[in-house]
């Protein structure tokens, strides 16, 4: 219970961790698309006067073209090797860095490099970026149900199996009762043990979590620098997870309190 | 020999009854009253055996004697106090008073002997290397000094009856009730169980026995309470007590 809790927990914050970063991520980039020119030479110099425009534009930190190695790679899945293709006219492209903060009107700028050459195209992800982020919304909506489910079963369960315990102690607690015990000492008798019993078996679901996680993070960690961060839990995040048997811990032992004290109301 | 945790008492005609019961009925839920109008008074030293046929009504007697249920109508008082009047509050003082060997033992049975004796003292907040000597001691002399660890589930019946009855006067209680605590022992330890009530008693317990065993009563001569379908009746003791 607490294994597959934690899990739609991490996962959960996961796709937060992850729609903030792209937003960051991409939220500071544009990327400025030149159509193929009737010349490689026109192409080249295209290329040029764009940079330098865009270097004096306001709010823009670097703008680097890529060679058309790197476009040619990016063109790969829809092309196929590009570089075999010989002088394939393909379109050149400019990776723009915005300054933190600073925001372009993306319509001005395209139609102020347009006079450099027809067709130019600036996109600053934003459609598809707002796409990706409901749609991570929603996921997270999602996994945060499963949370909400999983957790209200999984105090259920504490509290029954808490109750199925406490009902075998009713001959000890009425025992202790008669012998004179007050409410608080009977019940502190069963609420530290039964949080100590509720808290190692939140230990005991949370181990195999964590291994899963680990390897997780391992196995994404080898896919190395993409396009889309790589989610990852921040050390809050592991906290959060850590902290479950606590939570166990903790509803057994207000279980096993209450079942006592109830149980010696009966009793005058 | 007992381990002391109370004051010295003091036997005065002034100290008011261990015990005393005004007009007491007992019924469980519904059915049909099980103890009818029940005048006693018990004086602080006495020593009493409970007698009467099965069903007549000891253990219940008891019970309400050790403050496991309220009286359906009548009024009791312990130690001087109105019991009924009592809050729920102070209920556990009085109880942690009287020591109880129940019919039926209840030991608990993940715990060794050494533990179940020691329960009273433990909730009664005694330091625990006091309640080790006392304990160990307290075993050593009903004979249980082999068995300081064994659990009760391996016991023989006569050796959980005097784990029993450690537990009940381990924390010296005023009043000492005994439900058939010879029930599963021979003459002989019955004779030796016996010996140990008579020095509590000596020493100013106040004693409540129930039994079946004549031989016990009639040997030991002190007065008794006899049950019949529900109604007591006192029958004063043939010593010179
Ligand atoms: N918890 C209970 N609920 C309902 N009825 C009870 C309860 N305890 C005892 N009784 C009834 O009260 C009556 C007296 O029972 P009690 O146990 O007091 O008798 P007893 O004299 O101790 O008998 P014994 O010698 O067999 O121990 C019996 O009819 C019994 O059925
Ligand atoms: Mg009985």
């Amino acid at each position: 219970m607490v294994f597959m809790g934690a899990l739609a927990l991490a996962a959960a914050m996961m796709v937060d961790a992850a729609v903030d970063r792209w937003d960051r991520g991409l939220r500071g980039s544009l990327s400025v698309q030149i159509p193929p020119g009737p010349s490689e030479a026109a192409g080249e110099e295209a290329v040029a006067r764009v940079l330098e425009m865009l270097q004096a534009t306001p709010g823009v930190e670097s703008a680097r073209a890529l060679s058309r190695e790197e476009v040619g790679e990016l063109l790969e899945p829809w092309l196929g090797d590009v570089s075999q293709a010989g002088d394939l006219p393909i379109p050149r492209m400019i990776d723009v860095r915005v300054q933190p903060g600073a925001s372009l009107a993306v319509p001005a700028l395209e139609a102020r490099l347009r006079e450099v050459q027809e067709g130019i195209g600036v996109d600053d992800h934003e459609a598809w970026l707002q796409r990706l982020i409901d749609y991570a919304n929603a996921m997270k909506v999602v996994a945060l149900s499963v949370v909400a489910v999983i957790g209200a079963v999984g105090v259920l369960t504490v509290t029954f199996t808490t109750l199925t315990r406490m009902s075998i102690h009713r001959s000890v607690i009425d025992l202790l009762h008669l012998m004179g015990a007050t409410d608080r000492f009977v019940a502190w008798q069963f609420q530290s043990h039964a949080f100590r019993l509720g808290l190692g078996g939140g230990i005991l679901g949370l181990v195999p979590t964590l291994l899963c996680l680990w390897a997780l993070q391992e196995a994404s960690a080898e896919l190395g620098e993409l396009l889309i961060p790589v989610p990852t839990l921040t050390p809050t995040q592991w906290a959060v997870i850590a902290a479950l048997p606590l939570v166990t811990g903790i509803v057994a032992m207000l279980t096993a309190r209450y079942t006592v004290l109830f149980r010696l109301a009966r009793m005058p | 020999m007992q381990p002391q945790f109370d004051s010295p008492f003091a036997v005065t005609d002034e100290t008011p009854p261990i015990v005393e019961f005004g007009g007491v009925g007992l019924r469980y839920g519904r059915g049909p009253e099980v103890l009818h109008d029940i005048d006693l008074a018990l004086p602080q030293g006495s020593f009493h055996f409970l007698t009467g046929s099965s069903g007549a009504g000891k253990s219940s007697l008891l019970g309400l004697m050790y403050l496991a249920r309220r009286p359906t109508t009548g009024s009791i008082r312990m130690f001087g106090l109105e019991v009924d009047r009592l809050s729920r509050r102070r209920l556990p003082e009085v109880r942690r008073r009287i020591g109880v060997v129940f019919q039926e033992f209840r030991l608990l049975d993940h715990l060794t002997a050494l533990d179940n004796v020691a329960l009273p003292l433990r909730i009664a907040g005694i330091p625990e290397v006091d309640i080790r000597r006392n304990v160990t001691e307290l075993l050593e002399w009903v004979g249980l000094g082999d068995h300081l660890r064994a659990r009760p589930p391996t016991m023989s019946g006569g050796q959980q009856q005097r784990v029993a009855i450690a537990r009940a006067v381990v924390a010296n209680p005023s009043l000492l009730l005994a439900d058939e605590p010879t029930g599963s022992v021979d003459d002989h330890s019955a004779a030796r169980l016996m010996r140990l009530f008579e020095e509590l008693n000596r020493m100013g317990t106040t004693i409540v026995i129930a039994t079946h065993n004549r031989a016990i009563v009639e040997e030991s001569g002190h007065p008794e309470l006899r049950l019949e379908e529900g109604r007591l009746t006192l029958v004063p003791g043939s010593a010179q007590s």
